[in-house]
């Protein structure tokens, strides 16, 4: 287990390279097991057109498909009839 | 929580690695401290063990994997000092291939058929029990169906295509009732890469009018008969909630969710601390004994083992099952099973299987698997039309009768950071998405790496989440520390 990966200084206070090995750096879980449905996990994570940003980072502008819109049934009819802009 | 798990290799799994050298997986040889552990939980059936797919000659006489069905190494104990199984994800990666391989679930299956099926226990819990208490209240007090607060499943309601349940509970003049209609069941044929709801944002919504008690049938002439409802909220998009239940139980009947995370592994216990022989004793006899942290702080590794995924403080960790979404497996017949022979001549194979065949009838031994595999690497090596896709994708959430079924179930661990950095849908990537790579490359790709076919894409259907990176204590910041003070790492 890498248990040096943020270690900056060696003991007498020399800086040094941070070593970094990924796959054995060590990382506390507070773990908590619970179950998401793929609708929880997309409600939450997923960012398909990706318009969910770094929080500082300005925003690009909001989903163009349709089906990201979350619209109601009238509204979504509406919208695919029309053809919105972006919409292929 | 203390874990005793039996000294048993008879659910051992022989497999092929990449590189064809075979290897041996047992359930607890890669389980050591800080690796994840699953433990073998609730079945979705009483069937016995589930068996390997027929034709599997590398792992003969696997009885099963259920210690409920293994008496001779289950001896009757109770309590949290029984005998429980655990495995590691190796094991499990490998119990996916070799026995859960051939297992469909079809998403255009009935309301009906889905809830026949149905263990009653899985009925009389969840959103599934919700509606069901609804429409039998709603029927006792007299209303009639179509009418406010009488909710109804129609014959022809399936996972992808539900009624506005929502909206049918709310009684007369209620904010549910009011509530502009939704289209509602599982979407399954997005550019992200998650089985996703129909339905609007999430809120709740009050089911009587201005969240007070309110007459269910105020039209009754007989006072005794008249009947009140207590004020009650309902999630807007209920009818999704059901679909996603009904998913889930078929997930459990099916044995993907058999093995579920139980924690990170923090030592192997000791049987008898007393005494060191004794321990030894019981090591050898009765089994191994494991501490497992199942809620709390542990020391885990590296979640992903990637690079590019580093787990940073808050990120939450996961275990995600992914499938492959044939999106109308009826009509996929454009390509069979045959493989052309090499330049010398040899490895050629005919074959007329298929995806619409191996889909109605089902994939049930190992060369069906193989032929699954063959057909699967044909249709995602086609290039998205992405225009024609976006078409179909509307008709789909509008409700186009498709024959949607989902297969080649898999784990993979992933990270909040990954779904959303990683998820959103690249042509480029997408293109470039290599499908049978161990480690599928993240930088620039698409969709967390999952390709996106016309006829099929790699979806996420499911996962559990296993808990938060803590993030580490503040940093020493005195004159004599010069330890690193990464401001992304400091709470």
């Amino acid at each position: 287990m890498d248990t040096a990966a943020s270690r900056g200084s060696m003991p007498q206070g020399a800086t040094m390279g941070i070593r970094s090995a990924a796959n054995s750096a060590a990382m506390n879980i507070n773990v908590n097991v619970s179950w998401f449905n793929a609708d929880r996990l997309g409600r939450s994570f997923n960012n398909p057109e990706g318009t969910i940003k770094q929080r500082f980072e300005a925003s690009q502008g909001k989903p163009k498909n349709v089906v990201n819109m979350k619209l109601h049934k009238d509204a979504f009819d509406t919208a695919v009839s029309l053809g919105l802009p972006g919409d292929a | 929580m203390r874990r005793l798990v039996p000294l048993n290799n008879s659910n051992k799994l022989i497999g092929v690695d990449e590189h064809g050298k075979t290897v041996t997986r047992k359930e607890t040889e890669d389980l050591r401290a800080t690796s994840l552990a699953f433990i073998l939980g609730i079945r979705g059936d009483t069937l016995p063990p589930r068996p390997l797919l027929v034709g599997n000659e590398q792992s003969p006489g696997v009885p099963g994997y259920n210690v409920a069905y293994q008496p001779s190494i289950m001896p009757a104990m109770v309590g949290t000092e029984r005998f429980q199984q655990l495995c590691s994800i190796e094991y499990l990666h490998e119990y996916f291939r070799q026995v859960l391989a051939g297992k469909t679930i079809a998403l255009d299956t009935t309301y009906a058929d889905a809830t026949q099926a149905m263990q009653g226990a899985l009925k009389t819990s969840g959103p599934i029990s919700v509606y069901t208490a609804a429409a039998h209240e709603a029927k006792g007090a007299g209303i009639p169906e179509g009418e406010p607060g009488r909710p109804k499943i129609g014959p022809d309601a399936t996972l992808l295509k539900m009624p506005d349940v929502a909206q049918q509970m709310g009684l007369k003049g209620s904010d549910a009732r009011e509530a502009l209609e939704n289209y509602q069941g599982i979407f399954a044929r997005d550019f992200g890469p998650f089985l996703k709801g129909k339905g609007s944002g999430t809120e709740l919504l009050n089911g009587t009018m201005h969240n007070l008690p309110q007459l269910f049938n105020p039209d009754q002439p007989d006072e005794d008969k008249k009947y009140s409802a207590q004020p009650f909220s309902v999630s807007r998009n209920f009818g999704d909630e059901i679909a996603f239940s009904l998913l889930d139980a078929k997930l459990l009947e099916n044995g993907i969710t058999d093995w579920r995370p139980d924690g990170i592994v923090l030592s192997k216990g000791i049987n008898d601390p007393s005494d060191q022989l004794s321990n030894e004793y019981l090591e050898s006899r009765d089994g191994q004994l494991y501490n497992i942290r199942i809620q709390g702080p542990a020391i885990g590794t590296a979640w992903t083992g990637e690079r590019s995924l580093e787990v940073l403080p808050l990120d939450k960790v996961f275990v995600v099952i992914v499938a492959d979404v044939w999106f109308n497996a009826k009509s996929a017949t454009k390509y069979d099973a045959s493989v052309e022979a090499d330049a010398n001549g040899r490895g050629g194979r005919t074959s007329a299987v298929t995806i619409a065949d191996l889909m109605q009838r089902g994939i049930e031994t190992m060369d069906d698997v193989r032929d699954y595999q063959v057909l699967r690497t044909k249709y995602m090596k086609e290039e998205l039309d992405e225009a024609a896709f976006e078409a179909k994708q509307k008709e789909a959430f509008q409700g186009a009768d498709e024959n949607t079924v989902l297969a080649n179930f898999r784990v993979m661990v992933s990270t909040s950071s990954q779904m959303i950095n990683h998820s959103t849908f690249k042509s480029k990537g997408n293109k470039t998405s290599d499908v049978h790579g161990k480690r599928r490359k993240l930088t620039g790709g698409s969709r967390m790496s999952l390709t996106l076919s016309n006829d099929v894409g790699e979806y996420i259907v499911g996962g559990w989440q296993i808990g938060a990176h803590d993030p580490p204590r503040a940093r020493p910041t005195s004159r004599f520390s010069l330890e690193c003070t990464c401001p992304s790492q400091v709470p």
